[in-house]
């Protein structure tokens, strides 16, 4: 078995929750989850980050959807946290650890589920794996983001993030409230929220 | 039990088990993602009554942890008994620091009032809502004020307002008084004075509304906008306090509570917000020396 | 100045808890024990378990102790305390028929498969107090019951031969449809509450009613005039078992033991289906404990809310939000609390109001 036992299932959830929290209500803001990251051991099947907000998520009350390479983490996060894998239409967190192609992007995000009218919270949550993220402009695109929790406006790159995710998005966060939320983190631990009160402006769009 | 007594190793760090408390988080996610939208939860009996401030209470306990300073309050007053009681739990289960300072704390429980001085983005004010459904007064059922909020069908709220204005002259809500978050949501933002209502516009930190009795979480996020609903020549006005000032610190620009000494016949004013009060007279103090 | 402000709360609670002590030891010889309540005051921990939805009668023994008697600051006690014990494993569905029965009736019909058993119960007895029970001596009066009871009725007997249920009788007969299949349970302590509220949610929600708040809702609902008045199918008192999956083999299970219920069965009158078939309506109660009125009242309640109609008592909102002890005593004892806030903020809206009130009178006679 895994030893998973530095990883608090109390203090570090809580750790995870609350720099999530401040990722959604600040957009574009950049949380650094590393240190709860590095306390989880490498043997595990999953990347870090996505066993951490999954720890931090996931139950027998939700269920998830996986894109990984890897065969055994489905069943390990069903096993860490009680919750399922299901369809991405039926999931209620979805984590990409991979690159999709352009095609399984376009399917995904028309699979994901967006709410209704009356209940728009009940839609997915996108947790996207990227290899870099940084406020200034550096590598991979750069997005300029206004709306509730951003003072005027701020500036967001994700490295190894394909605008495909952002053109869908815009589509499917078009009839507000309904819509899905996205959480970029990247390979190093860095985290930023894009909810759907989110408007991005970006060249590579 | 004394102040610090810790609960006993049956219960879990912060009260709730940790399956309550990721479920509350999910409900705070969505709802800062939809501001003003009240996301439904399955709120759990708490050790104080119901309509006590269990859903503050529960917003309290599934974000608190090592490193925050707590500060509770009950009508801007840390000494009130209900929020010594609060406060008294949260530290039993989790042993926090916690503070009367509303500028030393991280997080703070509040009802019916936000602190004089603004909350900053690194704090979070955490409100106690016994009625989160602002259409509640014109629409009694749940299942159909549902249905307003999602067609946006407001014309009932602002027909009431505009025969307040026929039968008052003027819009008759106190407290409670409903505004509109993100050009999108009508929500009800507890039972604050109106004079607080423009602190959540635009504002640097964190709001989080908890109704434990009727199991709903709602945010303000910040830099959102919240507008008070009113009328081009009905605006929105906040308490008056012309005139008067608090007997105890001078201030004039602070919410005043008013008071009558039946020895001397007289009303009295005294600020409401406590921690604000002290700090006054102690930077006042200091400025006489 | 006169006036000093209304603070010192820490102290103040510190006080008022302490002199909550000194009343509730004042005139004490020696302290009640617990499981003399748990044993003797035997409908009051039923009330209060069924009412706190946590079937743990020593501990609710031990909250009726801390509460001094009052059921719902007793429920209270324990649905706090049940809100913070994590959810390990989910029992099996527990099928009543099965039940070890110790009391069952039916006003249905004269002869059931199986008899009527009254089995325990005040109901037939007058209500005189009892004066020699101020000086009980336990084990006598024990004795002394037992040497009166027929052989056959020694509650030493098992009777743990299941009986087939009344309904059960009438769907054979195709008077009542079949129970609806379990299509998705919904759990009120782990899901949240959303309106229209699906059927099983009711169903747990009445189960923790309060006892007091069910009883005058459902004899509300048996007098307005759409009243109907149900007859009691089958009131069954018992022992049910609770069993788990056996975690290592998916098909063997495990006995957690018996937890006491009752179950009452209600028809009420006959509805066309969809499919054009005429049949009986069932309402369904079944509670922690042995708590006979509540659960006529939630098989009343239940079939109420199943059914359309303009009484209070077809309303779900109404009856569901309002039947929970826990949630009600604390929205209505939260009044105690200070409401300075929102009265001067009120006071101030009518000042205005009273300023343009005048202005336009004075207006007005000029």
């Amino acid at each position: 078995m895994t030893d998973t036992k530095s990883f608090h299932e109390v203090h570090d959830t809580r750790r995870v929750y609350r720099s999530l929290l401040d990722s959604m209500a600040r957009p574009g803001k950049l949380h650094d989850l590393s240190p709860q990251m590095n306390s989880i051991p490498n043997a595990i099947p999953l990347f870090s980050g996505t066993y951490a907000l999954g720890r931090t998520l996931l139950d027998a009350q939700t269920t998830f959807y996986l894109e990984t390479e890897n065969n055994e983490a489905a069943s390990y996060l069903e096993l860490r946290t009680g919750s399922r894998m299901l369809a991405a239409e039926r999931a209620d967190y979805l984590f990409i650890e991979t690159q999709p192609s352009v095609d399984l992007i376009r399917t995904l995000m028309q699979q994901i589920r967006i709410g209704t009218l009356l209940e728009p919270e009940k839609s997915a949550t996108l947790i996207i794996r990227v290899r870099a993220l940084s406020d200034s402009e550096t590598s991979g695109i750069t997005m300029t983001l206004s709306g509730p929790g951003i003072k005027k406006r701020r500036t967001l790159s994700a490295d190894g993030f394909n605008p495909e995710w952002l053109r869908i998005r815009a589509a499917r966060n078009m009839e507000y409230p309904t819509g899905c939320d996205f959480i970029l983190i990247s390979d190093n631990g860095q985290m930023a929220a894009l909810p759907r009160t989110t408007m991005i402006e970006s060249e590579a769009v | 039990m004394a102040m610090h007594t810790p609960l006993k190793q049956t219960y879990n760090y912060a009260f709730l088990d940790e399956g309550s408390k990721k479920e509350i988080r999910r409900a705070t996610l969505k709802a800062v993602a939809i501001p003003g939208y009240q996301v439904p939860f399955a709120s759990r009996e708490m050790p104080i009554g119901r309509g006590w401030g269990t859903g503050g209470l529960q917003l309290t306990l599934s974000l608190i942890g090592d490193g925050d300073t707590l500060k509770v309050i009950d009508q801007g007053n840390d000494d009130s008994v209900n929020a010594v009681s609060i406060k008294k739990l949260v530290q039993a289960c989790t042993n926090v620091a916690v503070t009367t300072d509303a500028e030393q704390a991280t997080l703070i429980q509040s009802r019916h009032r936000i602190p004089e001085v603004p909350i900053r983005a690194d704090q979070i004010l955490v409100f106690q809502v016994p009625i989160p459904e602002p259409l509640r007064f014109v629409e009694p059922k749940e299942k159909k004020s549902k249905h307003l909020h999602a067609e946006m069908d407001y014309s009932g709220i602002w027909l009431r307002l505009y025969e307040d204005i026929v039968k008052w002259g003027k819009i008759s809500i106190g407290a409670d008084y409903p505004a509109l978050a993100h050009k999108r949501y009508i929500f009800a933002p507890s039972p604050i004075p109106r004079y607080d209502l423009p602190k959540l516009h635009q504002a640097e930190g964190l709001f989080l509304f908890g109704a434990g009795r009727e199991k709903k979480i709602y945010a303000i996020p910040p830099y959102t906008d919240v507008e008070p609903l009113a009328f081009d020549d009905y605006p929105f006005e906040v308490e008056h306090f012309e005139g008067c000032s608090c007997r105890l610190c001078g201030s004039t620009d602070s919410f005043l509570d008013e008071l009558y000494d039946e020895a001397a016949g007289q009303t009295f004013y005294q600020c409401s917000d406590t921690g604000y009060c002290r700090k006054c007279r102690e930077r006042g103090a200091q400025h006489g020396k | 100045m006169g006036y000093v402000a209304v603070t010192g709360g820490q102290q103040a609670i510190e006080t008022a808890n302490l002199l909550n002590q000194w009343y509730r030891l004042k005139d004490a010889d020696h302290a009640l024990e617990v499981t003399a309540i748990e044993k003797q005051m035997r409908h009051l921990v039923d009330r209060v378990i069924s009412e706190s939805g946590l079937y743990a009668p020593n501990d609710a023994a031990l909250a009726l102790k801390q509460a001094e008697g009052d059921p719902a600051e007793a429920a209270f006690l324990l649905r706090a305390y049940r809100s913070t014990l994590e959810r390990n494993v989910e029992s099996l569905t527990v099928d009543p028929g099965q039940m070890r029965v110790i009391r069952r009736i039916s006003s249905a019909f004269k002869d059931i498969p199986g008899s009527q058993i009254l089995g325990p119960t005040a109901d037939y007895t007058h209500r005189l107090l009892n004066f020699t029970l101020r000086n009980e001596e336990a084990q006598a009066a024990l004795k002394s019951v037992l040497q009166q009871l027929p052989k056959q009725d020694n509650p030493h007997t098992d009777h743990r031969q299941p009986f087939r249920k009344v309904a059960d009788l009438l769907r054979a007969q195709g008077l009542l449809s079949p129970p609806n299949a379990r299509n998705g349970l919904v759990d009120i302590t782990r899901d949240k509450l959303t309106f229209p509220v699906p059927r099983s949610a009711k169903l747990q929600l009445l189960s923790r009613g309060d006892t007091g708040a069910m009883t005058a809702l459902a004899c509300s609902s048996m007098r307005e005039h759409t009243a109907q008045h149900p007859t009691v199918a089958e009131l069954r008192v018992g022992y049910v078992e609770l069993t788990v999956a056996y975690p290592l083999a998916s098909n063997e299970t495990l006995s957690l033991g018996e937890v006491m219920v009752t179950e009452v069965e209600t028809i009420n009158s006959f509805t066309k289906k969809d499919n054009g078939d005429v049949q009986f309506q069932l309402g369904y109660g079944l509670t922690f404990g042995q708590n006979e009125t509540k659960a006529i009242a939630m098989a009343i309640l239940e079939q109420r809310l199943e059914t359309d109609g303009t009484s209070p008592t077809h309303d779900e909102e109404f009856v569901l939000l309002h039947v929970d002890s826990i949630e009600a005593n604390g929205f209505v004892s939260h009044l105690k609390l200070p409401h300075y806030i929102t009265f001067q903020s009120k006071l101030d809206v009518l000042r205005q109001a009273q300023k343009l009130a005048a202005e336009k009178t004075d207006h007005q006679e000029v």
